[in-house]
């Protein structure tokens, strides 16, 4: 069982395992996390506790056709005839040809197309075995089905041993070829092992992670994660731009490239990729809070909140998206509605002076001034000190004819040292004050 | 203000990136330059045999080790000119008296 546990050190299996086994003990009919289970204990090399884990992944859901798959390798492993129970496997061709494989029979792969994860196996297998000539016809199989994925074991085999090692990279992925859930492991090793130092372990984790899953431009997204640590923003906009370009339908890379092309002051440009993110994914309440911050940015202001309000509808405990919301809300005239939305942020627990201070402006300006005067003083009391707070505050003072009181409170925001655009702004409010008031 | 806050969530992702927090179980985003976190604050662990370390030795240890990495984000993040406030929710630590605390610890 040497070969299966290869691509993760003994130290993270058994982290991963030890993570793993306390949430299936907490969720035992969660058949993804049983599988996932067991796929750790077949890497710690303990086939009967990974059968056991696949076995309760089936209990939970009769149709998991991946946990069937993985039974029937740990029983071929272990010598066994394994015998999918679901009949309209018995003949699918991939039994077939592992069968085949570990029982030391010659290969015919016949493989349907697309099915990418299959050759991986096989070349995998064939690597195992020592046998060049099928794992060079395996590789030219692979390289049909799909080049990119080629590309990604060429470049991880580069950058781990300094040379092309094509075998030793699919023979790390053999295990998992045909279990797309555990990529996720796959991917927070990486992790671990970059964290470790070993940027080298962590892309060839990152590359089987990114084979499991077929996908070369999520290959690209983690080199990016790699290189942005390193600083080099030059190389991470790269490769994000060659994962939209790779996979233009998929939304993750629209909104990586969305954030660092913002960074770099494009906005516009941002703007683009979160749309078509937004387009692709419209259930998904983070990328329409994003595409909704550039919308209100581009003073698109009734779509941004029409985003919002879809986001916090699809995840009431979005509390940056309520926040932005009510912020919209207010900022657009709306203040009446934009007050649940602060009043929900604070009973929540959501607590920030400056927070109660918006709050509190807004509660004045709907025309609940007591409300607006409490909220005041518990956000002073809190933070005596910070500028808008105190710009705000001093405003609501003048807005009810406490100009006196408003031009201290300005005098106090001034003293705290605030930045430029908000400094010009308070001395504004101060000189109209004092110009309004006739006092010179 | 949107704008900034969108640049906001790309610097504070890389903060979180750079100092290994795992993201899968924390929700954050900026809105008005107010930063808002929510979930679990926790660190990607490096590996550790179970059986070299005795079980709550390393459970302290993790504890005070993701409590100075707390602080220390919350730290690299004020310093932000940009961010106006850090506003947390989290599922396993609080801050009582401006000093954070493992919770139910």
């Amino acid at each position: 069982m040497k070969d299966t546990r290869t691509f993760l050190s003994e130290g993270q299996v058994a982290l991963l395992r030890q993570d793993l086994q306390a949430e299936t003990e907490r969720h035992p009919d969660w058949a993804d996390l049983q599988h996932a289970t067991g796929v750790l204990h077949a890497l710690a090399g303990d086939l009967d506790a990974a059968g056991a884990g696949f076995r309760a992944a089936l209990a939970g859901n009769r149709k998991y056709a991946d946990a069937r798959w993985s039974l029937c390798w740990v029983e071929l492993l272990q010598g066994r005839e394994a015998r999918p129970e679901d009949p309209s496997l018995e003949g699918d061709v991939r039994l077939g040809i592992v069968r085949d494989l570990v029982q030391g029979n010659a290969p015919d792969p016949g493989l349907r197309p697309g099915d990418a994860a299959t050759a991986f196996a096989l070349l995998a297998v064939a690597a195992d075995r020592r046998d060049d000539r099928a794992a060079e016809r395996m590789r030219e199989l692979l390289r049909d089905l799909d080049p990119g994925l080629v590309d990604v074991l060429e470049t991880a085999g580069l950058a781990k041993a300094g040379q092309l090692d094509l075998g030793r990279v699919a023979e790390l992925g053999r295990p998992l070829s045909l279990n797309p859930g555990t990529s996720v492991l796959l991917e927070r090793a990486a992790r671990i092992e970059a964290m470790s130092g070993d940027e080298g372990e962590a892309l060839r984790l990152f590359a089987v992670a990114a084979l499991v899953r077929g996908s070369r431009a999520r290959f690209l997204l983690h080199r990016a994660e790699l290189v942005g640590r390193a600083g080099d923003d030059d190389e991470v906009l790269q490769h994000l731009q060659d994962a939209v370009a790779l996979e233009p339908d998929w939304h993750a890379p629209h909104v990586a490239l969305g954030y660092e092309l913002s960074v770099r002051g494009r906005r516009d440009d941002a703007l683009g990729h979160l749309e078509v993110a937004a387009r692709l994914v419209p259930g998904y309440a983070d990328v329409l809070y994003q595409y909704a911050l550039l919308l209100h940015a581009a003073q698109r202001n009734e779509e941004a909140c029409e985003r919002l309000e879809a986001a916090v509808r699809i995840n009431p405990g979005y509390h940056a998206a309520r926040a932005a919301l009510g912020n919209v809300l207010f900022e657009a005239g709306r203040v009446k509605e934009s007050l649940p939305h602060y009043e929900l942020l604070l009973e929540e627990g959501l607590e920030s002076t400056l927070l109660l201070g918006r709050l509190g402006y807004a509660a004045h300006a709907a025309g609940y001034r007591d409300r607006a005067e409490e909220l005041f003083l518990v956000a002073i009391g809190g933070d005596g000190n910070r500028s808008e707070l105190l710009c705000l505050y001093g405003m609501f003072l003048a807005e009810t004819q406490r100009v006196v009181e408003a031009r201290a409170v300005w005098d106090r925001a001034l003293a705290a040292d605030p930045p430029g655009a908000l400094r010009a702004r308070i001395e504004s409010l101060r000189d109209e004050a004092v110009r309004g008031s006739g006092d010179r | 203000m949107s704008v900034e806050d969108f640049r906001i969530n790309a610097s504070v992702r890389q903060v979180l990136c750079r100092n290994w927090v795992d993201l899968q179980a924390l929700n954050y985003g900026a809105a008005g330059r107010i930063v808002y976190f929510t979930g679990t604050f926790q660190k990607v662990r490096p590996p550790r045999r179970p059986e070299d370390d005795p079980w709550e030795t390393s459970r302290q240890q993790t504890l005070s080790e993701t409590l100075s990495l707390l602080e220390d984000v919350e730290r690299q993040l004020r310093r932000d000119p940009n961010v106006v406030d850090v506003v947390f929710r989290l599922e396993n630590f609080r801050k009582i008296r401006g000093k954070w605390e493992g919770a139910g610890v």
